[in-house]
């Protein structure tokens, strides 16, 4: 019986907190622009009206028209598909690369936190020593040493934000690991992995989710920045960031090249960041009003 | 203060070691051979042996790290892998114009920032904080390098009044500084605007106002006093990312500072000037974040009478770093 009222407690917090989330207009509106997004992006092959390396000189760097939506780039492709098949790159990009910096950063974050002493001050002097190279330096001399292509963008991203992470998964398991809670499973004889994975991280999750989702806007827009300065992903591949590069030298004349591409990633990021902001204000019982 | 200031210089150097060696690793794992690359495309196999015997590249790994930092410490990061001159006198010479760029964007985020944090907060839910808070949402989700290009399409192509390229007067610093700095006024007004709103519920707030203290003299000599003190250290990781973001708007506005270098180095292939850049940048940032810290230290009075103990100070850095961490979240 105790199971049950334990258990009808806890979906009753889940669904408060969705309560809450739901009541931030912003919030919901970032929410339904993302999903927008995610489902243009995801059905991008039978959406899009062109390939997205279907080129055709005849129509070559067209203004926007009922044909060409976004206008075409200097070889006649479709820039409106392209943004398209180019938004799966960027949005997987944006999402593996802070699944990598989650599993990292979390890693190092949880052990420094949950056993102090010298494994926290060793781990977080390497912390220290990340977080000294400002993340996009960091993450552009790690794509310089690796080369560019979509997997070593990920990596290069990712380790970018490790620093991040294993700061908030620090501070949310020290507050974490001194409850009570604890100590009871520890009476019980639960060993530390048991501890850390069962009671500790879901219980510190909270602070986590909004900082990710937070981090994938960043990571799209650091990985967009890589490719833009000719790391990161190689044309013809259309990731939104080489769509602005190869756009860059026609800015003068054919401005429309690089204006759409970069509206397709300021409204992923701001949805991405309405959502963080709408999670922080749910989640964080500190704002609660 | 001294002391505090001692320390902490103290500690800088093993985060400088940990950042050459990461910069070194780097170098390491980077596809090619050093002496190959110096040698030339059409050097002899036995000439390149002798430069590798020169460059000391068949020593072990431990051995060229200790004289990568030893060579360091002397102000050479070794040679330019295109003209062959030392990597250093090449960053020197470009360094002060990135360093100008991301000191101009600081100067816009902080004024802007925090003088549209300030306005937004004492004026909740009025049309200035709803006109803040889209102005901040828009300047967090613009690409920085973007934000450059669509500044030279409006200002430069359509209404021709800013030059779109170089860095040579005032009118040319108008829109690197505006496009890198629009970004962090964003983070610094929410910053600035939340730290407000938590100060002025404070009861010191309301014991001001209610000795009969005129609305202004409250909010500028007493809460933004307090409330400014976490934004300093926002600001200083601001200009952190500011030189980072100028290294990618240089490119937008071909501008021949530190980061068109490092790219450039980065699409010819030089590696040794792309970490010496990186070396550079890291330790600027450092020294300015110390600088900062230094700061909050001397301005936050809670903080600077912690001085004596050891357990405060270290009391003290934890604070700083739960503020950090609450900065680079954007």
């Amino acid at each position: 019986m105790s199971e049950q009222a334990l258990s009808s407690k806890k979906k009753s917090m889940g669904a408060e907190k969705f309560h809450a989330f739901m009541k931030n207009k912003l919030a919901v509106a970032g929410a339904m622009l993302l999903i927008a997004m995610i489902l243009l992006v995801a059905l991008s092959p039978v959406l899009a009206p062109y390939g997205y390396d279907e080129q055709n000189y005849e129509v070559a760097r067209q203004t926007p028209s009922f044909h060409h939506l976004a206008g075409t780039d200097e070889l006649g492709r479709d820039i409106f598909s392209r943004i398209l098949y180019g938004g799966r790159v960027s949005l997987t990009i944006g999402i593996i690369s802070v699944g990598i910096g989650l599993l990292c950063g979390g890693s190092l974050g949880i052990l420094a936190a949950y056993y102090g002493g010298i494994t926290e001050t060793v781990l977080m002097r390497i912390i220290d020593i990340l977080m000294a190279i400002p993340s996009i330096i960091l993450a552009i001399s790690i794509c310089a040493a690796l080369g560019s292509g979509i997997v070593n963008t990920m990596i290069a991203v990712g380790i970018s934000s490790i620093p991040t992470y294993a700061r908030v998964f620090r501070s949310a398991v020290i507050s974490e690991k001194s409850k009570e809670y604890i100590e009871a499973s520890r009476a019980v004889g639960a060993g530390n992995m048991r501890i850390i994975l069962r009671h500790i991280l879901p219980n510190s999750l909270a602070p986590v989710i909004v900082q990710a989702s937070l981090g994938v806007a960043q990571a799209i827009t650091t990985a967009a920045s890589l490719s833009f300065i000719g790391l990161g992903i190689q044309p013809p591949n259309p990731e939104w960031g080489a769509l602005l590069s190869g756009g860059r030298q026609y800015i003068r004349d054919y401005p429309h090249m690089v204006v759409y591409p970069g509206i397709a990633i300021m409204l992923t990021v701001l949805a991405l960041n309405l959502i963080g902001d709408g999670l922080r204000d749910a989640l964080d019982p500190r704002l609660k009003r | 203060m001294h002391k505090y200031i001692l320390k902490r210089l103290i500690l800088l150097i093993p985060v400088l070691l940990g950042v050459s060696l990461v910069v070194f690793m780097m170098l390491e794992i980077t596809p090619g051979d050093p002496a190959r690359q110096l040698a030339g495309s059409d050097a002899s196999e036995e000439a390149i042996e002798q430069l590798r015997g020169e460059l000391g590249l068949n020593d072990p790994a431990v051995t060229r790290f200790v004289r990568y930092i030893w060579n360091a410490c002397h102000g050479d990061l070794g040679k330019s892998y295109t003209t062959k001159a030392p990597v250093i006198n090449e960053i020197m010479g470009r360094f002060p114009t990135t360093f100008t760029l991301a000191c101009l964007s600081t100067l816009i985020a902080g004024g802007t920032g925090i003088l549209l944090g300030i306005i937004s907060a004492t004026h909740q839910y009025s049309f200035l904080d709803r006109f803040a808070t889209v102005f901040a949402l828009l300047g967090v989700s613009m690409p920085v390098f973007w934000l450059g290009m669509m500044l030279i399409v409006f200002f430069s192509v359509k209404l021709a009044i800013l030059p779109s390229s170089g860095f040579s007067t005032p009118l040319h610093w108008i829109m690197p500084a505006v496009a890198v700095g629009y970004r962090a006024s964003a983070i610094i007004t929410r910053q600035t605007r939340s730290s407000m709103l938590e100060v002025i519920r404070q009861d010191y707030i309301r014991t001001a106002r209610a000795k009969g203290q005129t609305e202004k003299v409250v909010i500028y000599k007493h809460a933004l006093k307090n409330a400014l003190i976490p934004v300093i250290t926002v600001l200083g990781l601001q200009f952190g990312a500011g030189l980072g973001g100028a290294v990618v708007t240089e490119t937008v506005f071909s501008i021949s500072g530190l980061g068109k270098l490092m790219v450039d180095s980065i699409n010819s292939r030089n590696y040794p000037m792309v970490q010496g850049g990186v070396l550079v940048i890291a330790c600027v940032f450092t020294l300015v974040n110390l600088a900062v810290d230094v700061l909050y230290a001397y301005l936050d009075p809670r903080i600077k009478s912690q001085y004596g103990g050891r357990v405060k100070a270290k009391k003290l850095l934890k604070t700083t770093d739960a503020v950090k961490g609450g900065g680079d979240q954007r």
